[in-house]
């Protein structure tokens, strides 16, 4: 028998329209470098953005059409009724998986010429889309499994109310773990060999951006088990792992704009002066 | 431009591997002096890297590990970060070179088969941009 979600709280819907807000700048901003260098990476960063907001408009949305529906946050939808804060963060999750296939694509574009990616070619990146592509099959799966009535013999509450299991939600991390610390792996020795500073300064907020990614679904994951083990504590969900979640992807999306897209004025002002 | 690349074996004092990539072939006479040169430190240096300017165009990077050492020749031009770069190519040829060489068992089939992976690990190198390159193509 499937539970009924809490309602979101208005603080949670705020936070994630301004995570929309930074991912979409860092969409434009890398995309604006695509059309002007017309370069594949830039390309494949830009996709990798680019789902991620999605992901993030997805649950914004399931929430704000939760909190419309439901605005009480002590009265839940009843069963039976719309879960849409459910099918916003099963969806999300969903845009999630497919930007981080194009993230370690990305990485493999980007580190081409490390022994890994020489010996391995495109199979790294191709991998991962698989188990990416798990991801996205099972909540698919999910989804259309909420779409069962109880004529079709459905339990009333899984009846418009996909769950998104502390399973599937572990499997999504590790892979985005995955493709994080590769990237944070790699960066990190890039940083050690770069020789001046404005490009150590590059690779260390690519390094703080893929942390602050990681600190992203770590959180998502300990909202999901805080509540679980000390429900007197924390509740029934949106506790502080949740806002925390967040403010990490308004972070990432700040680190990326500043170690990806680099604006010129940090550069300059990163810049050795020139030895006569 | 990396003009060749050298193996050598310090049990021997030769190189027992030794290929042109570039412009320079490392068995040809004229190239014999630098070859000599780039020996008497290659079959010396017990491990680290020594960088060596033969003449005002050509510069070996030597590489020494344990019993074998790996040298690629340059053109002077090259750029301290280039090279550093190399560094870590000729490091895991040295690596892969001891998994397949035995000074007590000498397989001239598994040298040669070697010599293969090799050259495709230096064109990979030559081929794709540093990560530093490819941010600054794209992004930076």
């Amino acid at each position: 028998m499937a539970d009924i979600p809490q309602n979101p709280k208005l603080g949670s819907i705020i936070i994630v329209g301004f995570v929309i807000v930074a991912v979409f700048t860092v969409v434009i901003m890398l995309f604006a470098k695509y059309l002007s260098r017309e370069k594949l990476p830039a390309l494949t960063l830009t996709i990798t953005f680019l789902f991620w907001g999605l992901s993030g408009i997805a649950v914004f949305l399931g929430f704000i059409l939760h909190y419309i529906n439901m605005p009480d946050i002590n009265t839940l939808i009843p069963a039976g009724e719309i879960q849409y804060s459910r099918y916003g963060i099963n969806l999300g999750y969903l845009f999630s998986a497919a930007s981080n296939m194009f993230m370690v694509l990305f990485i493999s574009q980007i580190f081409s010429q490390t022994p890994m990616f020489r010996r391995t070619k495109k199979t790294i990146p191709l991998v991962n889309a698989i188990l990416n592509g798990i991801t996205i099959g099972l909540i698919i799966n999910t989804l259309s499994l909420s779409l069962k009535t109880v004529a079709d013999g459905a339990d009333i509450t899984e009846v418009y109310n996909p769950q998104y299991p502390i399973a599937q939600t572990i499997y999504h991390l590790i892979l985005t773990l995955f493709s994080f610390t590769l990237l944070l792996a790699l960066s990190y020795k890039e940083r050690k060999d770069a020789s001046l500073r404005w490009e150590r300064t590059g690779f260390t907020f690519i390094i703080l951006y893929g942390f602050s990614g990681i600190m992203i679904y770590v959180m998502f994951v300990l909202d999901l088990i805080f509540p679980l083990i000390l429900p007197d504590i924390f509740g029934l969900g949106y506790t502080i792992f949740n806002y925390s979640g967040w403010v990490f992807a308004i972070l990432m999306c700040t680190f990326a704009y500043l170690g990806y897209a680099m604006p010129k004025r940090l550069r300059n002002l990163l810049k050795e002066p020139e030895v006569n | 431009m990396i003009e060749n690349a050298i193996i050598f074996s310090k049990d021997i004092g030769e190189a027992l591997i030794a290929t042109q990539i570039g412009d320079i072939d490392p068995n040809s006479d004229a190239f014999s002096e630098s070859l000599n040169q780039i020996r008497d430190i290659a079959t010396k240096l017990e491990r680290g890297v020594f960088k060596l300017g033969l003449n005002e165009q050509l510069i070996a990077q030597i590489l020494a590990e344990k019993g074998i050492s790996v040298t690629f020749v340059f053109k002077t031009s090259m750029d301290d970060k280039i090279l550093s770069q190399w560094e870590s190519v000729a490091k895991e040829i040295a690596v892969k070179f001891k998994k397949v060489y035995d000074p007590n068992d000498f397989d001239i089939v598994k040298i040669s088969e070697f010599k293969k992976s090799m050259l495709e690990m230096i064109e990979w190198h030559k081929k794709e941009l540093s990560p530093i390159d490819k941010m600054k193509d794209a992004l930076w």
